[in-house]
């Protein structure tokens, strides 16, 4: 494994003139972004219209405005691209206008300035010696005001739990006190900006590590290569610089942020790219072919490490490494949400890694179903290994499934195909174990277990959510997809796709009717 | 003649692997999946958007208290303890001083979800005490009025180009760039192909032919690639002019030029594979930082703003057309060198 590492060292090491490349692209990525940084982005200039000039880089003179601006109204308009210039034109003119009030007026200009502190709403453990609790408490009076005005009171019995001053005790997070139009919920654009340019290297180092990887396929070295060495050993060497490289790469990034845990997670997603790379140069028959998944697959990844970090608000979201990463950058603690985004990150990856170090011998093989069904007819030699491995497969039939109705959403509406491809995702899983293991395996027993582990799969996370009595309620998806997969061993005989097809068919019919007697 | 049959040959292995259809459903996931992420965005960010929050306020303000209608607390404690039950979303600590400056302390929620829903409340409230307190001071109070053609008077969300900033300025540009890294890997390929068989092929027909043959076929690559995203984005209701067509090829030419310059230069393919991103960076960076640029004319095109686009377009066409030519005779002179 070493002298793999160190093959692959000298191999990079070789060539001068990528060094040189490297170093001025990377000075001139720093200016640019210095530049980027201080200035903003410069494309939006002159994307909206006036008819008289305004001193603003996104608004230019039109003769056919999108806000006509005529003594002290302004007309719109009626679009998206009217309302927006007239919001942007109103978001200057407040701009404006605060600096000339100010400039007139001073401090007094701003009559109001505001502090958000933000307090956990969650119930703290409050943990002080002397603690005694004081109950109950009555909270305030109503309050009769000029004008017979009744301002709204609270009446409350509240446990205070007293020790020290509640407002000193739960965590608090300060920051200066800003005018009101500067009140802004928490827009994580910016950071998400930030993050990017920090992983932006790992996509670099992976997409050489893919280069490489495929360059020894194309040329057969893997084989001669596994004469000496295991598949594992082979694997782990190609890509052990690639893992030091991004070590020194997230060690930089976290020294900037006095975080080391950042070096774990950028790792984690270093790990996750280049072990989905590796597999792709297994799916690959051609430099073309990779290049081509390679991107898709790394706008997949992209989607599925960078979206949740837009919602971060969404309790799940912390899953995913980069919420987590513009977090620590915030200087928020991050809790569980840090070992269990690094382990289900590492999962997949390392699930990524045994597929492709069991896939070397049939690297060459045509055809992308052809390959998977003889990987896969490797590893499902015993019946438990249907089961795990059907449960496994879940994460990314739900990623198959999320790029499959991002394609389909233009056409929603028609509610039939929508199901048939959602069906197709997850039978072609499903069968794929029991197709692969037909020769040494029941399939019955096969399609049985795959479907109760696809079953179990998708199901547990609700479980928690319905009340037992409601729990009979599971019977009927248990035997749609016990009925479904049925239906693939019958069928199967005639070809692999068309037991997929005719599973769908009837794992579509049975969603279709539910649906329908849901809206009823 | 020749150089179509290699275009044709191209084109024909590239729809075999059925890859290039992933790439084209993928073109069409993107512009259906950031229609949802910018829905949501404006869902959950637009300070218009309609919720009531709850304000407790601890102090004495009289002028707040008609503003924004706070139940009242005693103190701080019970105050925090209300919103931690849920009775208020957000506490207000408040003495009024209606000549002077107020500073407020405003306690929300440290959940994101719901300060996410509390604070463009809470600011359209503090605008409105602000407004308030200016005019008592005498201080001159900005209204901007808005209005239809008709004259009639209308309510523009605040907040409402959020989603058409991320449509035309965020993901636009993204999709020009992905269709330039996509037919600029792909130029490398095919040209790395080539250079395998090209002792072969060169027998029949001339290196030239070889060379525009490629050009062809990325040419119909890049052309596809565009029309595929412009229709995707279509289909999802965003209204994309079909000028931005333009940038669009502009900007997949001077890519591929790129790689096939990079192509004469490298020594093998993941060489070239890496110089290309390389390049590819500060490229990108000039050409979000620098106006006018392909990415901006993509923006202001995709707008169908056509006026003073003309000499820009005209001006990139040129810069294609120099860069090509350049690196047609490279890419001539590489595969010569090669045999």
């Amino acid at each position: 494994m070493i002298e793999i590492a160190r093959r692959e060292i000298r191999i990079k090491r070789g060539s001068k003139r990528v060094g040189l490349i490297a170093l001025i692209s990377l000075i001139l990525s720093v200016l640019l972004f210095y530049k980027l940084v201080t200035n903003g982005i410069a494309i939006d200039k002159g994307i909206y219209s006036t008819n008289v000039p305004v001193d603003y880089r996104p608004f230019k003179i039109s003769e056919n405005p999108d806000i006509i601006i005529y003594r002290n109204a302004v007309y719109v308009r009626g679009d998206l691209k009217g309302y927006s210039a007239f919001d942007e034109f109103r978001s200057y003119l407040k701009m404006e206008y605060n600096r000339w009030i100010y400039e007139k007026f001073g401090e007094r200009a701003f009559p109001v300035l505001v502090k958000l502190i933000k307090v956990p709403t969650k119930p703290v453990k409050v943990e002080i010696g002397s603690e005694r609790v004081v109950k109950p408490t009555s909270v305030t009076k109503p309050v009769e005001r000029e004008g017979k005005e009744v301002v709204r009171t609270v009446k409350e019995n509240v446990n205070v739990t007293v020790g020290k001053p509640l407002e000193k005790v739960v965590e608090v997070k300060r920051s200066e006190y800003i005018t009101p139009d500067a009140l802004k919920p928490p827009i994580l654009f910016e950071k998400f900006f930030y993050a990017f340019i920090f992983v932006m290297p790992l996509y670099f180092i992976a997409q050489t590590f893919s280069s490489s990887f495929m360059e020894d396929k194309v040329r057969g070295r893997f084989e001669v290569l596994l004469t000496v060495l295991s598949n594992r050993d082979l694997i782990l060497g190609k890509m052990t610089p690639y893992l030091i490289l991004g070590f020194f790469v997230s060690f930089a990034i976290s020294i900037l942020f006095h975080s080391i845990v950042m070096v774990c997670l950028l790792l984690s997603i270093l790990l996750l790219m280049l072990s989905l790379d590796a597999f792709v140069v297994f799916l690959s028959r051609s430099y073309k072919e990779m290049s081509f998944i390679s991107i898709v697959v790394t706008l997949l990844i992209t989607a599925y490490l960078f979206i949740p970090a837009v919602f971060s608000f969404v309790p799940m979201s912390g899953l995913s490494p980069v919420t987590v990463l513009i977090n620590i950058m915030e200087g928020e603690k991050v809790g569980i949400y840090l070992p269990l985004s690094i382990i289900h990150v590492s999962l997949i990856s390392l699930t990524l890694l045994y597929l492709t170090s069991n896939s070397f011998e049939f690297m060459h093989h045509r055809g992308l179903t052809d390959k998977l069904i003889q990987l896969t007819s490797k590893l499902t030699d015993r019946y438990y290994k249907v089961f795990v491995f059907t449960i496994a497969s879940i994460p990314f039939v739900l990623l198959f499934e999320i790029f499959a109705l991002a394609v389909l959403y233009p056409i929603r509406s028609y509610v039939f195909p929508v199901l048939m491809s959602l069906a197709i995702v997850e039978e072609f899983f499903k069968g794929l174990f029991v197709y692969s293991s037909r020769d040494r395996l029941n399939p019955y027993i096969s399609a049985f277990l795959s479907a109760f582990a696809f079953f179990l799969g998708e199901k547990l996370i609700l479980i928690p959510l319905i009340p037992l009595r409601l729990t009979v309620l599971f019977v009927l998806p248990l035997l749609a997809h016990v009925t479904a997969t049925t239906v693939f061993v019958l069928t199967m005989r005639w070809g692999f796709k068309l037991g997929v097809l005719t599973s769908s068919t009837f794992h579509a019919i049975y969603n279709g009717v539910m649906l329908w007697l849901l809206s009823l | 003649m020749a150089s179509l049959v290699i275009a044709k040959k191209d084109l024909k292995s590239l729809f075999r692997e059925k890859t290039v259809v992933l790439t084209l459903l993928l073109l069409v996931a993107l512009s259906s999946l950031s229609q949802i992420v910018a829905t949501g965005l404006v869902f959950l960010y637009n300070p218009s958007f309609e919720f009531k929050a709850r304000i407790g306020l601890v102090g004495n303000a009289p002028i707040f208290e008609r503003v924004a209608n706070p139940m009242r607390f005693e103190n701080l404690s019970s105050a925090l303890n209300g919103l931690r039950k849920g009775y208020v979303d957000a506490v207000v600590v408040l003495n009024e001083n209606p000549k002077g400056v107020n500073y407020v302390e405003v306690y929300v929620p440290k959940e994101e979800v719901k300060s996410i829903r509390v604070i463009p409340y809470l600011k359209r409230v503090f605008e409105e005490y602000q407004t308030v307190l200016r005019e008592l001071n005498g201080i001159p109070v900005l209204n901007v009025r808005s209005y239809d053609t008709e004259g009639r008077p209308i309510s523009v969300p605040e907040g409402i180009s959020l989603k058409f900033r991320f449509i035309y300025v965020v993901l636009i540009p993204t999709v020009v760039v992905l269709c330039g890294i996509i037919v600029g890997i792909y130029t490398i390929d095919v040209l790395y192909e080539e250079l395998k068989t090209s002792e072969v092929l060169l027998t029949s027909v001339g290196v030239k032919d070889v060379v525009i043959g490629k050009i062809v076929a990325v040419f119909t690559v890049s052309l596809m690639l565009t029309l595929v995203w412009i229709l995707g984005f279509v289909a999802n209701g965003v209204n994309v002019s079909i000028a931005s067509v333009f940038p669009s090829l502009t900007f997949c030419i001077l890519s591929s030029s790129i790689a096939m310059m990079v192509f004469g230069f490298s020594e093998s393919r993941e060489q070239a594979h890496l110089i290309y991103s390389l390049l590819f960076i500060p490229l990108i960076l000039s050409f979000l930082t620098f106006t006018p640029s392909p990415l901006s004319l993509s923006v202001r095109l995709s707008l169908g703003i056509l006026d003073d686009c003309l000499t820009f377009a005209i001006a990139f066409g040129v810069v294609d057309l120099i860069m090509l030519t350049t690196s047609c005779l490279i890419v001539k002179g590489r595969i010569t060198k090669s045999l």
